[in-house]
């Protein structure tokens, strides 16, 4: 292939750069949704509450600016605490987000990390059109249409579909790139380094459709030469794994005792469906929408006849993938079970995402065929027209109003910062958040919730999320306040009633978001601020505790068994599974003394007892913690399904459990391995394959 | 002379002290929260977060459990003089009815639903509460933790699943007003707003008139006896309080347990005595209304947390324990 002469390559760069300006100024120009969007007067993203991703921000700017090896494996702050790299959807590792947080204040950065992926979609979008021989103002239509469209608008609904995207036009532009280069070289190595930087930093089910997109382009655009590029994509995505060995290893062994791996066996849990794969599969309404706007699908089809039926390979490749996707979400069709064997992955849906929004580009390409083919005026005047036509309808014709729809005002109500630091001030116990007074979908009524506690500093004892680690759902699926709904708010008639069991629990707290009191002898008004009220649940268990003696149950195997135990502590006290009965005598001896002290993944207690006693850790069971008593290697009993509990004799004892993540180490030796063959690629010189 | 000599004898009398309580622990609940007796003298139990109906059945000691469907968090149960029972599904926004085996034609669903008018339409799902049906079981009445009182015929015919059609909903206040307990009498309908510390009596042509009991006196529970007096547990002054039907005067007399109860659920015996389950006091007390005197029994399970209390025909006072998840009985 013929090299661009420096000066031609640098002007061809800066009319690049000139179209994509163009296109912000022209997505801002058309899209209240944009314009709302760069100038911050809209953030709250529909469908994640203000805080989804800005409140694990905050986590990763204290992790950064307040580090130790505890905070980083081990999010204490959450869900009675969970191993930080066991919920990638957190992205713990993305580049973008620790290069934001270590250089701004949480909200600014978060606030600039979605910009910086719109650009980067942008931009993506016009390299790929430019690289494509499309002239600029065609390829600043098509990112225009393509970014305007309602299903890149629904990016917004999570600011990980904004992530997942927005590399993908790169990715695309890359695979051109490594298509057009025989050998291994420096194209190959940034193809290795965006695939690893989306990998860490978006949706898994986002990825896994857009790697089927990434192969339909090296299928059609390598039409010929597959027997050395399908290798040579499996290398490049072997060395992008190991690049990202540091998340994906963890995350793997998390995997294993995620909610995710198990959640076929919470039969009477309502959400279960939202997680089986098989209730997925394409309904007329699916397809409505698959084919919407229906004036741009038309615009394809209409573009390809005039013509003359030719199609070029971007749309060849798009063409593939929609017929994956048939192949995939039909029932009983040859693809449907495609990934099952990712269980509590909702995949199939999730599939038309990326012909949503790039259908736009098949338009372009198609009129591009026909334009640099034809000097006649008619078909010309036709083609130019219909990319026009097109553009509107993928800009005007969105289900949702773009004046309020896809991004919704920001929060503006003040935190309880004064009730914080009375929790603060307290012995670290966890906190009941996300109340209000009645349950209606976040979107509709953004309360207090269980993300804003990062801001506050205090730990929540609710998971708000995707999927929790097995124990804790085990322990809270039918808890109120805890997972029970867990995308709304906890009404006062269900969490109040609680109280019992939340002191049995370890929660010392609840933030009460609305106007009616509480009415339950355990709580207690502690303080009020900005609407917001502070109740006490008296007796609390502290956060680590005594106990001479542990109920020694059998493991029930279904989640239900494991419920009726846990709803039965108030009553029944604590239980464990496995572990020895303790002495007889330890029941009657006089109270054990234990003084405690926790950080984020190493806890440490210092015990006296008379006859030996357990000692009971309200933080998580995980694989990746350890125990000691004195220095010696303690067994970890799992103590009311989702707590941790470790047996001390008598006399005085010091505990220590410390957490370590599995195979972060090993990923890091593993990234630093393919680093070095990335690098290499990087400098080597053409030809020396 | 006589009248005096008969206070004495009333005075001296031996209390309810003859009296005694037996529990049973009740399989597989998780937090049970609702308890009637139905006419055949089984005592139904209504699981809110187990989402099942259990049955006791007092001759056998034997107790059954019906599934219900998922998140329907049943928070109370009624029976009605045809054997339909009625329960108040708090995650569904709707009442159902599961009729008795005899009402069921081949191939019919045994269950009605019936969803509020306001769930319709709306984003946020609205909890029916508390469940009552007046002597004649006539019509059900319940409240609706949004502010709503919903009263339905029991001889609504069987309705096509969701239908809102039969039920008659009246706004009287906000969620604010946090209506728990509900009583019925003939016509009308007593809802404790503990919110707004007051009783609401509504009728069944939609008059609604407010009865305030004092700032912080927190009306949970209601019960109507058969003289029509009604009666009020005061959770937040710790007191139990009567009013007359009539002149809507109000009386109130302070638990025997002073700081430490909390009156959460009424019944009214067929002696015309008033039971109250006192959550903080771990007691179950009764109080004559002739000699205006309480007496009260301690619960075996500390913190059981009772919140429902049912009279059966022989007079016994069944109540259930929400976090000691036991049925208990008083002989």
């Amino acid at each position: 292939m013929a090299s661009t002469p420096p000066r031609a390559a640098g002007r061809g760069w800066a009319i690049t750069l000139a179209a994509v300006v163009v296109t912000l100024l022209l997505l801002a120009a058309i899209s209240p949704v944009y314009r709302d969007f760069f100038r911050g007067e809209r953030d709250l993203y529909q469908g994640a509450s203000f805080a989804n991703f800005s409140g694990h921000l905050e986590y990763d700017r204290r992790v950064l600016h307040d580090f130790s090896w505890g905070a980083w494996f081990w999010n204490g702050d959450k869900a009675m605490g969970m191993p930080r790299f066991g919920e990638i959807l957190n992205r713990p590792i993305y580049p973008v987000h620790l290069l934001a947080v270590a250089l701004l204040p949480t909200i600014t950065a978060w606030h600039w990390i979605n910009v910086l992926h719109v650009i980067a979609a942008v931009a993506g979008l016009v390299v790929l059109g430019r690289h494509l021989g499309w002239p600029a103002w065609l390829a600043v239509l098509a990112a225009v249409g393509t970014m305007a469209s309602h299903e890149a608008l629904a990016h917004f609904s999570d600011v990980i579909d904004l992530a997942a995207a927005a590399w993908v036009p790169w990715q695309l532009w890359l695979t051109l790139k490594v298509l057009e280069r025989p050998a291994w070289g420096r194209w190959d190595a940034l193809w290795i380094l965006c695939a690893a930087l989306r990998f860490v930093g978006s949706n898994p089910n986002r990825v896994l459709y857009y790697e089927v997109l990434v192969f339909a382009f090296v299928v059609s655009f390598g039409w010929g030469r597959l027997r050395v590029e399908i290798p040579k994509l499996a290398a490049r995505y072997a060395l992008a794994l190991m690049l990202a060995a540091p998340l994906l290893i963890p995350a793997f062994a998390h995997f294993a005792e995620s909610a995710r791996t198990h959640f076929m066996q919470f039969d009477d849990w309502h959400m279960r469906r939202a997680y089986k794969w098989t209730v997925y599969f394409m309904t007329p309404a699916d397809a409505a929408r698959l084919l919407s706007p229906p004036a741009v699908w038309i615009a394809v089809v209409v573009a390809v006849i005039v013509v003359g039926g030719r199609v070029g390979p971007l749309t060849c490749a798009l063409g593939g993938y929609l017929v994956f996707v048939v192949l995939h979400t039909l029932r009983n069709a040859p693809l449907w079970f495609l990934m099952a064997v990712l269980p509590g992955v909702r995949i199939p849906q999730k599939s038309f995402e990326p012909i949503d929004w790039l259908v736009v580009l098949a338009l372009v390409e198609t009129a591009w065929l026909g334009l640099a083919k034809t000097s006649r005026a008619l078909p010309r005047v036709a083609l130019v027209g219909l990319v026009v036509a097109g553009v509107a309808a993928s800009a005007f014709m969105l289900p949702d109003d773009p004046r309020r729809g896809y991004i919704l005002p920001r929060w503006t109500r003040p935190l309880p910062e004064r009730l914080a630091a009375a929790i603060r001030a307290e012995p670290r116990a966890p906190v009941l958040l996300a109340t209000a007074p009645e349950r209606t979908a976040d979107t509709a009524q953004p309360v207090l919730n269980s993300n804003h506690h990062f801001f506050l500093g205090i730990p929540s004892a609710r998971f708000f999320g995707d999927v929790p680690t097995y124990a804790f759902m085990r322990a809270t699926y039918r808890v109120p306040g805890l997972l029970h709904i867990q995308r709304s708010p906890t009404a006062l008639g269900e969490w109040e009633e609680m109280a019992d069991l939340y002191a049995a629990l370890g929660i010392r707290w609840a933030i009460w978001d609305g106007v009616a009191e509480p009415q339950h002898p355990r709580l207690r008004a502690a303080g009020e601020e900005q609407g917001f009220r502070l109740y006490e649940i008296l007796d609390a268990r502290p956060l680590v505790y005594a106990t001479p003696a542990l109920r020694s149950v059998e493991r029930p195997a279904a989640p239900r068994g494991a419920v009726e135990l846990v709803f039965g502590l108030p009553a029944d006290g604590p239980f464990c599974y496995g572990c020895p009965a303790a002495p007889a005598e330890a029941a009657a001896a006089p109270a054990a003394s234990l003084s405690w002290r926790w950080a984020p993944g190493a806890v440490s207690a210092e015990v006296d007892s008379a006859r030996g006693t357990y000692i009971v850790l309200g933080e998580t069971s995980s694989r990746g913690w350890h125990a000691t008593v004195d220095g010696v290697a303690a067994p970890i009993y799992q103590a009311n399904e989702m707590f941790q509990a470790v047996w001390v004799g008598p006399g005085r004892h010091h505990v220590a459990w410390n957490f370590r993540e599995p195979g972060f180490f090993i990923g890091l030796a593993v990234m630093a391995a393919a680093g070095g063959v990335v690098a290499w690629l990087f400098v080597r010189r053409p030809g020396t394959a | 002379m006589r009248l005096a000599l008969l206070a004495v004898l009333l005075l001296l009398a031996p209390p309810a002290a003859a009296q005694a309580i037996r529990e049973v622990p009740i399989p597989h609940a998780l937090f049970p929260s609702g308890l009637t007796v139905a006419p055949d003298g089984t005592v139904l139990i209504a699981d809110r977060l187990g989402d099942q109906l259990i049955g006791f059945a007092p001759d056998s000691q034997r107790f059954t459990r019906v599934e219900l469907e998922k998140n329907t968090q049943p928070r109370a149960v009624a029976v009605d003089g045809g054997g339909g029972v009625w329960l108040a599904n708090s995650g569904m926004g709707r009442v159902d009815r599961l009729n008795p085996p005899g009402r069921v034609k081949p191939g019919d669903e045994p269950i009605d639903q019936f969803t509020l008018p306001s769930q319709r339409g709306s984003r946020t799902m609205l909890a029916p509460w508390a469940l009552a049906l007046p002597p004649a079981h006539d019509v059900l009445w319940f409240t609706v933790d949004s502010g709503l009182i919903g009263r339905l015929p029991t001889a609504t015919p069987r309705v096509r699943r969701g239908s809102p059609l039969a039920v008659q909903e009246t706004k009287v206040g906000s969620s604010a007003d946090r209506l728990y307990g509900i009583a019925a009498g003939p016509g009308v309908a007593w809802a404790a707003a503990a919110g707004s510390d007051q009783l609401i009596r509504i009728t069944e042509t939609g008059d609604i008139t407010r009865v305030a009991l004092g700032a912080g006196s927190r009306p949970r529970s209601v019960a109507v006896g058969a003289d029509g007096v009604v009666w009020a547990a005061l959770y937040g002054r710790r007191q139990l309080a009567r009013v007359d039907p009539r002149s809507l005067e109000v009386t109130a007399w302070a638990l025997p347990s002073g700081e430490r109860a909390v009156p959460a659920a009424l019944a009214v015996d067929g002696a015309g005595a008033v039971w109250i389950a006192d959550m903080g006091g771990d007691a179950i007390v009764r109080f004559e209304p002739a000699r205006q005197r309480f007496t009260s029994l301690s619960i075996p399970t500390r913190g059981a947390r009772v919140q429902a209390l049912a009279v059966d025909a022989r007079g016994r006072l069944w109540y259930v324990g929400a976090v000691s998840r036991r049925l208990g009985v008083v002989e």
